[in-house]
């Protein structure tokens, strides 16, 4: 090597350290005294050891009004680039909040761009690291393109790549509406902010006092927003999470999920011991989840948000499932705005990237009430019935006890394109509870009888007999077949695999219109 | 742990694995990898740290 070669190497070597350098030493100190890692700290969390590879580490910005053409870096305050997970190539950025606060100008953003346009041509996940303060505003209305020009990409790359927003920072304004547009959010218990307006601009419009934990925290966004879908301790933890999930989805909407061999379970025997015959008595649908998928396969998704259902990626012999179940042990499991929106939005996500769903049925109505009408429980609840019939994925439900009304049409019904449906022998399919029922279609000759709680009794003995079961829902072929609970992998994985190559395609048209 | 100790392990695990003589084994090169950034933030910290792989 002769000495012109040595010396552009160095200079080479001298940019790379500088692009490496992030904010310095300080910032980079500060970074972690806040518990957070780095961004580079956090690509190589993120993906398998030593796959990632950088792209444009040398990028910067090229404003100058107030003083940019002093501070810019190489990088501009955002890592972009690509490796393996779980040995599948994947696409992230990262913003460095220790360069200019991780504000996203026209360059931070064009990385983040590019990186997006890599991921939709090969057909791999994106991942957003997101930790920045906003909107570079020395960069005016190329900062505000630069976040359309995101969100455009998101919005197109929506059911073609599954896409993920980690959020290790604040992520404020109109900044949020990416993670928003894409697939799942994660958050950290203690570092992750997400509002549209702070609380210092909620105080001076509104008057309101609030703090940015109370405004726009994980624990607020993961229970009453809904907004996240994970949240964890801490950056390390949280980028675990991002690896899990990833480890249930296909590549892209033209792939399948990977085939992990795993622990299979079987104590469906147990079944009847969790679900309690009587439909008063709640439980723990999760417990009846872990009953029967392979064993630690299920990952809950916005656990603590609308928790009446309970959805999550599971894996049986193996091969992902996505599960929708009514969770009887909160609100007996009824169907109310929050959880029909979770609910739907989880379908159709399951049907994006070719994932078969698995419902399991314990519903006793739609939440009565004014609260619920008001909020639009006819506009929400038609997501559901919107979700079910659209999805061409194998779909199989098990009705385990109650199906009520629309509730139970809500739910994964024949008549909403259930490929299989099995129900317990303890299994309830009627238009309403029994108590009910008679109250409005015996009231004529209990207000007649001489014994009228005696004629109650009757009628709802009658009435019991006659609608409470499986059996006539199965004679009409509502139900394909009424099984034991100890055959319930059994048969559901024998369904899934019967389904496995199913092919439904629906009429051409630009899209569909999902009461929104 | 020392430099040479490092070596000797080495040598000793390959000459196992490939069913050689260690003696047969030469090292022409040693270099010492530093640890990564994530590495160093981990290990300064003593946090107990599992990278997820699937089927965990």
């Amino acid at each position: 090597m002769d000495d012109f070669w040595k010396i552009k190497i160095q200079e080479l070597d001298k940019l790379r350290e500088k692009a490496a350098r992030g904010g310095g030493p300080e910032r980079v100190e500060k970074q972690h005294a806040s518990g957070k890692l780095t961004a580079r700290e956090r690509m190589e969390a993120l993906f398998d050891d030593g796959t990632f590879t950088e792209i444009n580490d040398m990028i910067s910005t090229r404003a100058s009004d107030f003083g940019m053409d002093k501070k810019k870096k190489p990088g501009d305050g955002v890592i972009t680039g690509y490796g393996k997970i779980h040995g599948r190539t994947a696409f992230a950025s990262s913003q460095d909040f220790t360069v200019g606060g991780g504000s996203l100008g026209e360059a931070h953003a064009m990385k983040i761009c590019r990186a997006m346009d890599m991921a939709m041509e090969v057909g791999a996940p994106f991942i957003s690291i997101n930790d920045s303060g906003g909107a570079r505003i020395e960069e005016g209305i190329d900062s505000l393109a630069g976040y359309a020009d995101i969100f455009y990409r998101n919005t197109i790359a929506s059911g073609v790549i599954p896409q993920i927003s980690v959020i290790l920072g604040p992520c404020a304004g109109g900044a949020c509406y990416s993670p928003a547009i894409c697939d799942y959010i994660f958050m950290t218990e203690q570092n992750s902010q997400m509002y549209i307006t702070g609380p210092a601009v909620v105080k001076s419009v509104t008057g309101e006092t609030i703090t940015a934990a109370e405004l726009g925290g994980a624990a607020v966004h993961s229970t009453t927003s809904g907004v996240a879908h994970f949240v964890y301790p801490d950056d390390l933890s949280c980028l675990n999470g991002v690896r899990r999930l990833l480890g249930y989805f296909p590549q892209n909407n033209g792939d399948r999920s990977l085939t992990v061999p795993g622990q299979e379970t079987d104590a469906c025997a147990s079944l009847a011991d969790i679900v309690p015959a009587d439909s008063k008595h709640g439980y723990d649908v999760r417990d009846v989840i872990s009953a029967f998928a392979d064993a630690g396969s299920f990952m809950e998704v916005q656990a603590g948000f609308a928790r009446n259902i309970v959805v999550g990626f599971a894996r049986l012999a193996g091969k992902t499932i996505g599960i929708v179940a009514n969770q009887s042990a909160f609100m007996a499991g009824s169907l109310e705005i929050n959880a029909s929106d979770k609910g739907a939005r989880f379908i159709r996500f399951c049907d994006c990237f070719n994932i078969p769903i698995l419902t399991l049925v314990d519903v006793p109505a739609f939440l009565p009430g004014s609260q619920q009408e008001h909020g639009g429980i006819i506009r929400h609840g038609a997501k559901m019935l919107y979700a079910y019939s659209e999805a061409t994925v194998p779909k199989v439900s098990v009705i385990m006890r109650k199906a009520y009304g629309g509730a139970y049409i809500a739910m994964n019904s024949k008549g909403l394109g259930a490929d299989i449906v099995y129900a317990w022998p303890i299994a309830e399919i009627a238009v309403m509870g029994a108590a009910g029922a008679v109250a409005i279609i015996g009231k004529r000759a209990i207000d007649a009888a001489e014994d009228p709680a005696a004629k109650r009794q009757e009628l709802v003995d009658e009435y019991n007999e006659k609608f409470m079961n499986p059996y006539v829902a199965a004679e009409r072929g509502y139900v394909d077949e009424v099984i034991r609970p100890e055959e319930t992998r059994r048969k559901v994985l024998s369904a899934f695999e019967m389904l496995a190559e199913k092919k439904k395609s629906l009429p051409a048209k630009k899209h569909g219109n999902i009461p929104l | 742990m020392e430099k040479e100790q490092i070596v000797a392990m080495a040598v000793a695990a390959i000459a196992e694995e490939t069913q050689t003589d260690a003696s047969a084994i030469r090292v022409v090169s040693f270099r010492e990898v530093p640890k990564s950034a994530l590495e160093q933030y981990i290990s300064d910290r003593q946090i107990e740290y599992r990278k997820y792989q699937l089927g965990d």
